[in-house]
């Protein structure tokens, strides 16, 4: 069983969306897993760049959709090589939420989709040429197997990502292995946006009673990292939210 | 019955003091945790400073897996009738494993009958629901959590043992049931893909190995980790956690 302190040391991890939030807490805890970690980020340089300080690591700006090729040669330049990739970058933006399906923009359609699919598909891709063996782990969300009655755009491109998880688990075998983590509600910049009413009722659909810490997502990040038979899975990690 | 509570420190010395106590002070039952799986299973709990408790039919397989791993309790029972029996050396406990199980025969829907059924049921579904019936009050005291052990082919049947993967199907199933049910109680399951325990033939391991992604059959310490990682984390909940080196095709 490896020692989760120093399970990690030598390998270099790429986590796009770093700045904060989910990635944030990923990146900290492979570097306290002894890894050397580059957080992607797209606008916030003063956030990524803090995290990174903090972590030893590198910020690297980069549009996960369009620059995925530059960023992730730029983190084999500065360490060496790629181990482990974590394609955490998703769009964010309140208006997607609704449920009004006339309200849909091809524009807000295109910026989900950049994002949440291309990102991730381009990041794949990009590791894939410089990875030797190594792991990429994917980010999905519960109404990409439920369905989501005020975020249909959201779980298209998110159901999306589970076949691209399946497929690229396929074309990237023996060698990388991929997998993808199905995230419930977990606790960060959206949990402001709710009414304490609308909170207390989201938890009392989940039989853990509380929303998910993004450390716990992590925690699933390091071991989807550290299991060499694991492959081409989707893992829910929602206190028992859903149960599909 | 007695409990043979062993303690052979020639186990330590030849795999050193536990490696880390993120589980200390947590008690843990691996059913069917004298070989195998079970055996690595109970090895990754020891290992993690959990006090481990394993049953098992045959006592000298316990008692040898004792002296593999280390200071841990053997109770021998068989959780298709002794559960009762077993659950009186048990006063407390953090963490169920049901890993019993196994597929008792290769043949196919029409050469298994209804006493075929029957058997792969009692050994694969309905001793975990007992156990867990007799766990639960303890499990809710402790806030504990329950991993089941099924298998891929209950997601994605096998060519043949159609009870065995009804049978795994059904425990997903319960598994993902008791997660609402039973909270705070966490319930996950493990599904591993084919891991050699047994004597196998090379052709069969082969054949195993083929129709994985990895190209290679899995250990039952890859299975033990995804194990420790389900009972560690603590928003895992109604998971069904697939280790099986990507099982995409069926011969």
């Amino acid at each position: 069983m490896k020692n989760s302190d120093a399970g990690f040391r030598g390998k270099v991890v790429l986590v796009t969306g770093g700045s904060r939030g989910i990635g944030a807490a990923i990146a900290r805890a492979f570097a306290a897993a002894g890894a050397k970690v580059a957080i992607n980020y797209r606008r916030s340089r003063a956030e990524a760049s803090a995290v990174a300080a903090s972590i030893g690591g590198a910020a690297i700006k980069g549009d996960v959709g369009r620059h995925a090729e530059k960023f992730v040669s730029e983190v084999v330049r500065r360490f060496g090589r790629l181990d482990v990739l974590v394609n955490n970058a998703g769009h964010s933006e309140r208006a997607i939420w609704t449920d009004d399906l006339q309200a849909i923009t091809r524009d807000m359609w295109d910026r989900v989709m950049e994002t949440d699919l291309r990102g991730s598909f381009e990041c794949s891709r990009a590791a894939a040429k410089v990875m030797k063996k190594g792991k990429i782990i994917n980010v999905t969300s519960i109404p990409a197997l439920t369905g989501e009655r005020e975020g249909i755009v959201y779980s298209i491109a998110k159901a999306g990502v589970l076949g691209m998880t399946k497929s690229l688990a396929m074309l990237l075998a023996p060698r990388i292995q991929v997998n993808c983590m199905a995230l419930g509600s977990i606790e960060t910049g959206w949990v402001p946006w709710l009414s304490p009413a609308m909170k207390r009722s989201y938890q009392g659909a989940i039989p853990v009673g509380r929303f998910g810490q993004p450390e716990e997502v992590a925690e699933l990040a390091l071991f989807l990292a550290g299991n060499d038979w694991v492959t081409g899975q989707t893992y829910v990690i929602d206190g028992g939210e859903s149960r599909v | 019955m007695r409990s043979p509570r062993l303690t052979p420190s020639a186990g330590w010395r030849r795999m050193g003091p536990p490696m880390d106590n993120s589980l200390a002070g947590k008690s843990a039952l691996v059913t069917g945790g004298s070989r195998g799986i079970g055996k690595a299973i109970a090895k990754a709990l020891f290992h993690a400073g959990a006090r481990v408790i394993i049953c098992g039919r045959d006592p000298k397989s316990l008692i040898a897996a004792a002296k593999e791993i280390g200071e841990i309790i053997c109770i021998p029972a068989d959780v298709r009738k002794d559960v009762k029996k077993l659950f009186r050396f048990i006063d407390r406990l953090d963490i169920l494993v049901n890993n019993a199980g196994g597929m008792e025969h290769y043949k196919d829907f029409e050469g298994t009958d209804l006493a075929a059924w029957k058997s792969t049921f009692e050994l694969n579904l309905f001793s975990a629901v007992e156990v867990t019936r007799a766990a639960l009050p303890l499990l809710l005291k402790s806030r504990g959590c329950i991993v089941n052990i099924a298998s891929d082919v209950g997601r994605r049947p096998f060519h043949m043992g159609p009870d065995y993967c009804a049978a795994k199907a059904a425990l997903i199933s319960l598994t993902r049931y008791l997660a609402a049910e039973c909270a705070p109680v966490r319930v996950n399951a493990i599904a591993p893909g084919p891991v050699v325990t047994g004597p196998w033939r090379p052709e069969e391991v082969r054949r195993a190995a083929s129709r994985t992604l990895s190209k290679r059959t899995g250990t039952p310490e890859e299975v033990a980790s995804a194990v420790l990682f389900a009972v560690k984390c603590g928003y895992l909940n109604g998971a069904v956690c697939g280790v099986d080196g990507g099982a995409v095709r069926t011969p």
